[in-house]
């Protein structure tokens, strides 16, 4: 026969496994917090890399393009958020124009402070740029192709998207 | 021994101008930005001299280009601090550019205007980013009036000197009209813009969109077609600034692609 605290482990046990929510936390690393730490090398790309600012590397839709999408896909989700900032992306697209899975999120309040928005938002935005696949592939003036580093801001206004940048 | 060591004069002009030489023009900026050298040499000048606005600007530069706002704005915040003349309106041109903060860039904008009345930044008035940042917000009645003084500086109040007038004043006057559905002046700043710079994409777009409204497709198609061959052929907006963000209303060949 089992015992009491046996009997209670048990239920609290169940209870959390019914109740628990799926989100995964972040990674936080020295050099910062990340979504995804999962690096890859695409064989086909040497090591060396630009920034996007170098390669004409902006994602091809200017940012009233990207903010009805945005707030297309999060309508579908049904969800209301708060507070007010700014959630930045950075990640590499390699040199196939490949987004790869390695991303370091950044976030700040209105006033550019450090600050954590809710993880849901957070999840969810990091959802839709993976659903962005028309990055530019960087060829220099000699045909060679090569990775560049990126990012995507989403800036919040009371649980909004309002705008993107760049 | 006592070993004494001498600090710089840093309230001597001419001791922080050898500073700012041998640290910043020698120094840092003979490197990427994106250097570790580009971080230790403006590192070393805020060490042996808080107070240069000038290192704190340069130190913040990678961080704004690449999305780092908590690192980027308390050092362009201190760089306001020590020389408010100075970086006020280059923090406003940040906070409309970078950070689409067109709030925040409007305050800035209006007391650089206290500080340094009918000064530029980045090729243009502080009137012409206050206008940008209206139309952005939907306040098209303080745009124009924004943008309307930025003509009034840039030809000093000389009607004839409209050959003065920056060509993407005229794009965004154009811009704000087409907004506010006053088409004929809409029309009238793009053929201005166009009149100065031919294969301007934004300008032929914008008009193109105007010749949609009113239901004339040849010139729609018209515009909207020189806009494309234009981006295709590599012309641009022709500002410092747009490898970094999209400025507000740019378009792309998506856009205009989407159009046509």
């Amino acid at each position: 026969m089992p015992n009491k605290l046996t009997i209670t482990l048990t239920i609290s046990g169940i209870f959390l496994l019914l109740t628990n929510q799926t989100s995964a936390q972040n990674f936080v690393l020295p050099d910062g917090e990340y979504m995804d730490t999962t690096f890859t090398q695409n064989k086909k790309c040497s090591g060396a890399y630009a920034y996007f600012y170098s390669v004409g590397g902006k994602y091809p839709e200017n940012s009233t393009s990207l903010l009805k999408k945005v707030q297309t896909f999060l309508r579908q989700k049904n969800e209301t958020y708060v507070n007010s900032g700014y959630i930045t992306f950075r990640f590499m697209i390699d040199c196939e124009g490949k987004l790869l899975p390695k991303t370091e999120v950044l976030q700040t309040d209105e006033k550019y402070a450090a600050f954590h928005f809710e993880k849901k938002l957070v999840d969810e935005l990091y959802s839709f740029l993976k659903t962005l696949d028309k990055w530019v592939m960087y060829r220099s003036t000699e045909g060679t192709t090569y990775s560049y580093k990126a990012f995507l801001t989403f800036k919040i206004k009371n649980g909004k998207v309002i705008n993107i940048i760049p | 021994m006592q070993i004494k060591t001498v600090s710089p004069d840093c309230f001597n002009k001419k001791v922080t101008d050898s500073l700012i030489e041998k640290y910043l023009n020698k120094g840092a900026e003979k490197y990427s930005y994106n250097s570790p050298q580009w971080q230790l040499y403006c590192d070393s000048l805020i060490a042996i001299c808080p107070n240069i606005a000038k290192a704190y600007q340069l130190k913040a530069i990678p961080y704004i280009k690449f999305g780092d706002y908590a690192k980027a704005f308390p050092l362009e915040d201190k760089a306001v601090e020590l020389e408010p003349k100075n970086y006020t309106a280059y923090r406003g041109f940040l906070k409309c550019i970078f950070t689409k903060d067109y709030e925040g860039a409007i305050i800035d904008f209006k007391n650089a205007q206290l500080l340094t009345p009918n000064s530029y930044e980045m090729d243009h008035t502080y009137l012409f980013y206050e206008g940008l940042c209206n139309l952005e917000l939907g306040n098209y009645s303080l745009a124009e009036e924004n943008f309307k003084k930025d003509i009034l500086i840039q030809t000093g109040g000389d009607t004839a000197k409209q050959n003065k007038v920056h060509f993407n004043t005229f794009l965004y006057l154009g811009i704000l009209y087409f907004e506010m559905n006053e088409n004929d002046k809409a029309k009238e700043n793009l053929q201005k813009c166009i009149t100065v710079y031919k294969a301007h994409p934004d300008a032929n777009f914008y008009l193109g969109m105007l010749y949609k409204r009113e239901q004339n497709t040849a010139l729609k198609n018209k515009y909207l077609e020189l806009a494309k061959d234009s981006k295709l052929k590599g012309y641009g907006m022709n500002e410092d600034n747009i490898y970094y963000a999209y400025y507000p209303h740019q378009v792309t060949l998506y856009e205009i692609n989407n159009e046509l």
